[in-house]
């Protein structure tokens, strides 16, 4: 209906993000917050309407340039992207610092170009902008750790935006095609040069999917982020990295170990954790770690699961960094030691963040219930015992952590008599909407089903599937009940891998007062002594040439001239007589003179 | 003669071109008042660039002989003629030039206030000397402008310039005198190796003996290498720089440290490409120290203007790594990388002149929050930023990806420690945008920030538009080289193995030369 | 409020009772159920989920700690040192 109005059949949602992001430094006011919301709601119209098939191809020097393709794929992730995009608007519509919403939008509008990018070079140049309007989002705490954490945030994207580009470039130069194309990579080191690009292409995307050992960013990052930067912030960067992955590498073996590693590592980590948010990045990490070993796997059924997954994890995910956020924003802290027994002030927070809990530990009649298990029936379908197991072992990890410890500490626990309220409507209505999709979906799953881009012929709610969940959620929280002593707080840290590059940045630039050294004393000295002292001292010589000799010769010549006219001056007498007999005596003298010659 | 074509246009256009600035500058000997002379240098900058217009309209970019060519006879004893022309490769050299210098003019209106009369007469002798470098086709002509640009620079920097200026404007003529006398030698046994002419289209057609190329080459590298400047006689740029002022550090960035890589391009790789074949690794190693070591110092540096100097030792050398890697996508890259960066640290250094003028201080520290402050400044800057940081959509990112693939042709470890240099160059770019503009405003200067006037926007916005343009549409300027570099490419590769045909003649004349010269003293 | 009162009747001692009562439930009911798709030993045995989500829980707890106090926890200024 719309397509016929505007007579348009593929607008890319981006252009309303990009374009629209520029309006926001102008408006003011109601006017703002409620052109925010227009544009955040038209791009999601445009994705309704969108046809499948390629468009938006452009020549560019000798390559061609895809912005368009549209599959069943790319449109389910842009379905829940721009879905998020309203969400979030909604979430950080009270903010009043414009450079948040105008990073925000360039991010999403970036996100959502990488989606529907058909060739590297379209797709490099979201990925881009993803990592630079991300870091603000980061920088605009303000308090000097974000700044610091923004910093390395931005360096550890545009590293692997740069390993990204060298794949690029290396696959460009083996097989001339930028296409966005399968790129077979099999076994853990490439072999040739073409399996070389892929490689670097895929750790390009790992290093955005917050693969550990070069995920250390995230849980960097994320805690350090605004209140509602982070919302925004956990649902698109790795989640367009996972899409990326589908594209190019389905079926690598290697992701799924790496996956099944991420989705423990998450876990792990995740019950070490003080501050509320860096738990939940952790806990990105291994849910990511969920959809990176479907995609490894690469079976019909894994990569519907991964989408499925994607598709939830975005919607609970954030439902629980706005709920955390909320806690924030109220009391000033996300520190699981600092608060307690807020379900008396903050009730209905807390029920939105249990929702997001349940959702995440894919609880029955929740929407990551008929999500998640996709996958993990996908690995049982394939036989893979040991992925199998260990990604239940960490959905139980999972619920241990942010479906128990979470609501527990915050909203229970120890009353530490904080001073709190329910956070704005805009925020409330923002987790109201999350919630209703998480139970919702949990629900109603087949129009989600019916999105993904492979028919799927799975039942989540077959009396067997419940009771086996159920089983394994009420027995850990049997276990997390019993060792609650264990899980009390302490105000610590986690040291993740980016302890190298956080020691190793206090090395190189250690190395910066000796090179500095080299370069004013050393290679800035040698202008001094080859050419400077050199010509100084030739000229000195010129000097003394001129003053000692030439002068002197001078001066000497002058000398003589004046010893000579004064004893000239002894024989002028003054007196005539003496003057006669000498022209007399010379007059002789000539004559004489005349005479011999003749 | 083939290998060129005349000339068919109403006027000689390069000619015009080229002296209009020096007629400039001589009206403007006779003139009185200090506001007539600011208009007349500009009427005269624009003036150059609406005359330089004709030559892109009409270039057949389709042929990689000398377009545009005039021939004067000049010295006919010495066979010195006055030839000047432009290829696929020099052409885009005079646009940047034109359209710098203007900017220069109306970016010096306010801040030079002391003997102006001498200040836009050098400007423009200046303008002269720098575009009659990039046409000539005379290896003597080349030489006079390569000369003549040295003075109006020495006195740029030695009069208008900063605190430590007679030291750096000392520094920055002497090295390049080393430079140039040993380029002088060589262009003389040139002479005489290749019969005799000055003319370089001739010079460039005769194969010369191996050792007598690899020798040239070292002779001209001398005078190329100082220019660029390549580590490690790079020193005398941070000094020129920091002390110059803002209408000499956007030339001396803009343009004069692309006269080396022109250099090479125009000399070295057509008569000497057995010396480029041999040194090849060398070069290229040579290039990426300068990469990273250029880098690596800017990390350091608490003024603005020596963290863009340092920065730009960085970027010539990805012009060079471009250069050395010997393929199509390389040189093409490392000429537009030349114009881009041109328009990129001109830009800066136009900036940053811009706050100089306010605060009179080049320190970091002594900036922050400008985004408060001068939000019109912010945007500008933020643009320029970005593109020297090699985001996608803009002018360097074009530059660099070109580079980089044709490094990745040459020798895969290059290509590596190279893309190292560009997170370096990301860092510090986004670390100095962090420190002046979105800091905590400082206090210290904060009353004498004040947002762009309407000249100075207007004179920064030509180049956004200029990054903006070529960062969607490079093929614009990559369109004039591709015919021209292949055929570059085709001379380097072809004369591989030389013949020493003409060995013992080129001997023999040298040595006769010599002993005459013996006789005569 | 309402929920606040709710909230409180929850918290009581019946809560706990209850629960427990569903985890016997649950273990009793896993012997009805019918298992369609098996692929695994485990999916035959009644109760293993159970088992396996006790086990899972303490386990990770405690490799966690250790790998805490091993190295990996530390003081909040560490990287500022």
């Amino acid at each position: 209906m719309i397509s016929e109005i505007f007579n348009i059949q593929f607008f890319h949602p981006s252009i309303f993000y990009i374009l629209g992001g520029l309006l926001i430094p102008v408006l003011r006011g109601k006017v703002k917050q409620g052109y925010m919301l227009t544009v955040s709601v038209l791009a999601f119209i445009s994705v309704i309407n969108m046809p499948l098939g390629n468009y938006g191809v452009y020549e560019f020097l000798s390559w061609k340039l895809t912005f368009g393709e549209v599959d069943k794929l790319s449109k389910v992730f842009a379905y829940i992207f721009t879905i998020m995009g309203i969400i979030g608007v909604i979430y950080s519509i009270h903010v009043k610092r414009d450079g948040e919403h105008f990073a925000a939008f360039y991010y999403v509008g970036g996100s959502l170009g990488v989606i529907f990018a058909g060739d590297f070079l379209s797709l490099f140049l979201f990925w881009e902008m993803m990592a630079f309007s991300s870091v603000f989002l980061v920088w605009f705490r303000k308090s000097p750790s974000s700044v610091d954490s923004g910093f390395r945030y931005l360096l550890w994207h545009v590293a692997g935006g740069l390993i990204l580009l060298a794949g690029i470039i290396l696959q460009y130069s083996v097989s001339g095609d930028l296409s966005i194309q399968y790129l077979p990579f099999h076994g853990w080191w490439p072999t040739d040069l073409q399996s070389l690009a892929s490689y670097l292409i895929i750790i390009g995307f790992i290093v955005n999917a917050a693969v550990p050992p070069l995920g250390a960013w995230l849980p960097d990052a994320y805690p350090a982020a605004t209140v509602t930067g982070a919302v925004f912030m956990s649902a698109f960067t790795t989640k367009t990295a996972v899409y990326a992955l589908i594209r190019v590498s389905a079926g690598s073996e290697m992701l799924i170990i790496l996956g099944v590693i991420m989705a423990i590592y998450g876990v792990v980590y995740a019950v070490l954790e003080n501050d509320a948010r860096r738990l939940l990045a952790y806990h990105i990490i291994s849910q990511v770690g969920y959809m990176v070993a479907g995609v490894g796997l690469g079976t019909q059924m894994a990569i519907n699961g991964v989408v499925a997954h994607a598709f939830c994890h975005i919607l609970y995910k954030s439902l629980l960094f706005m709920g955390t956020g909320s806690v924030l924003y109220v009391t000033g802290t996300a520190k699981l030691t600092k608060l307690g027994g807020l379900y008396k002030t903050m009730p209905r927070t807390m029920i939105y963040t249990i929702i997001g809990g349940l959702s995440i530990s894919a609880f029955p009649l929740f929407s990551g219930f008929v999500s998640k298990s996709i996958t993990v029936a996908a690995f049982g379908e394939a036989h893979l015992t040991w992925a199998f197991l260990a990604l239940m072992l960490a959905s139980a990890g999972t619920f241990l952590h942010t479906g128990l410890k979470i609501p527990y500490f915050i909203w229970f626990g120890k009353d530490q008599g904080i001073k709190a309220k329910e956070p704005p409507w805009n925020m409330e209505l923002a987790m109201v909407i999350c919630s209703l999709f998480c139970i919702g979906l949990g629900i109603f799953y087949k129009p989600l089903y019916a999105l993904l881009p492979y028919p799927l012929h799975f039942e989540p709610y077959t009396a067997y599937h419940t009771w086996e969940t159920l089983q394994v959620l009420l027995f850990t929280q049997l276990g997390f009940f019993l060792l609650l002593k264990k899980l009390w707080c302490k105000d610590t840290i986690s040291v993740d891998t980016d302890w190298f590059p956080r020691k190793g940045v206090k090395v190189f630039m250690r190395f910066t007062k000796p090179l500095a050294n080299l370069e004013y004393k050393f290679i800035g000295e040698i202008y001094e002594y080859i050419i400077q002292k050199p010509i100084m001292g030739v000229a000195k010589i010129f000097k003394t040439i001129d003053t000692v000799i030439v002068d002197g010769a001078f001066n000497g010549l002058g000398q003589l001239t004046l010893a000579l006219s004064r004893k000239m001056q002894k024989t002028q007498s003054g007196q005539i007589q003496h003057y006669a007999m000498l022209m007399v005596a010379g007059f002789i003298a000539l004559v004489i003179f005349v005479m011999v010659l003749s | 003669m083939e290998g060129i074509i005349i000339n068919n246009l109403d006027y000689p256009v390069l000619t015009v071109c080229a002296f209009l600035p020096l007629a400039g500058a001589l009206i403007i000997i006779f003139m009185r008042r200090d506001s007539l002379i600011r208009w007349l240098a500009l009427g005269t900058t624009v003036a150059t660039l609406i005359v330089s217009l004709p030559i892109y309209k009409h270039f057949d970019k389709t042929t990689f002989k000398m377009q545009f060519v005039e021939i004067h006879s000049w010295i006919p004893a010495w066979n010195i003629d006055y030839k000047v022309g432009v290829d696929g490769i020099s052409v885009l050299f005079i646009i940047l030039v034109a359209v710098l210098s203007i900017l220069c003019v109306t970016v010096s209106w306010k801040a030079i206030q002391t003997k102006i009369k001498a200040f836009y007469i050098s400007l423009l002798i200046m303008e002269t000397a720098m575009i009659g470098i990039f046409v000539s086709l005379n290896i003597f002509l080349f030489y006079l402008f390569w000369e003549l640009t040295l003075i109006p620079m020495f006195l740029l920097i030695g009069i208008w310039g900063g605190q430590n200026r007679i030291y750096a404007a000392v520094k920055f003529v002497l090295f390049m005198l080393a430079g140039s006398v040993i380029m002088l030698v060589g262009i003389i046994v040139l002479y005489h190796a290749g019969g005799r002419t000055f003319d370089l289209l001739e010079l460039s057609r005769v194969i010369y003996p191996a050792k007598l190329q690899l020798w040239l080459f070292l002779a001209f590298f001398a005078a190329f290498a100082v220019k660029m400047p390549m580590f490690p006689i790079h020193t005398w740029l941070p000094d020129a720089h920091t002390e110059a002022p803002t209408a000499g550090s956007v030339i001396l960035a803009g343009v004069l440290l692309k006269m080396g890589a022109y250099g090479f391009l125009r000399f070295s790789f057509p008569m000497f490409p057995y010396a480029v074949k041999v040194l090849f690794i060398p070069l290229l190693i040579l290039s990426v120290t300068a990469i990273i070591y250029g880098a690596y110092v800017t990390l350091m540096q608490k003024d603005m203007k020596k963290l863009i100097a340092y920065s730009s030792v960085s970027h010539m050398g990805f012009v060079t790594l471009g250069l050395f890697t010997l393929n199509q996508n390389g040189i093409e890259g490392g000429i537009l990388q030349m114009i881009n960066h041109g328009i990129i640290t001109g830009a800066l250094f136009l900036c940053i002149g811009m706050l100089y003028e306010r605060t009179h201080s080049r320190m970091i520290e002594d900036y922050g929050g400008l985004s408060k402050t001068a939000p019109v400044f912010t945007v500008f800057f933020t643009i320029f930023t970005l593109a020297a940081i090699g985001l996608p959509g803009m002018n360097a990112f074009i530059g660099e990806f070109l580079i980089i693939s044709g490094a990745f042709k040459a020798n895969m470890i290059i290509a590596v420690f190279s893309i190292l240099g560009v997170i370096l160059g990301v860092t510090y770019m986004v670390w100095l945008y962090y420190r002046v503009v979105l800091n905590e405003i400082n206090s210290g200067s904060q009353s004498e920030i004040f947002d762009l006037d309407w000249r100075e926007t207007a004179t920064l916005v030509p180049l956004v538009l200029l990054v903006l343009l070529i960062g969607v549409q490079p093929d614009l300027l990559l369109s004039y080289m591709h015919v021209s570099v292949e055929h570059l490419l085709e001379q380097l590769h072809n004369a591989l193995h030389p013949e020493s045909v003409l060995f013992k003649e080129s001997v023999e004349s040298i040595a006769q030369y010599i002993k005459a010269l013996f006789k005569w003293v | 409020m309402k929920l606040l009162k709710l909230i409180e009747t929850i918290k009581t001692k019946v809560t706990k009772k209850l629960a427990y009562g569903i985890l016997v439930l649950l273990i009793v009911f896993d012997l009805i159920i019918p298992r369609h798709e098996v692929h695994f030993f485990g999916d035959k045995i009644p109760g293993f989920w159970s088992v396996f989500g006790f086990i899972a829980c303490v386990l990770i707890i405690i490799v966690s700690k250790w790998i805490g106090r091993i190295g990996l926890m530390q003081d909040e200024n560490y990287y500022d040192k």
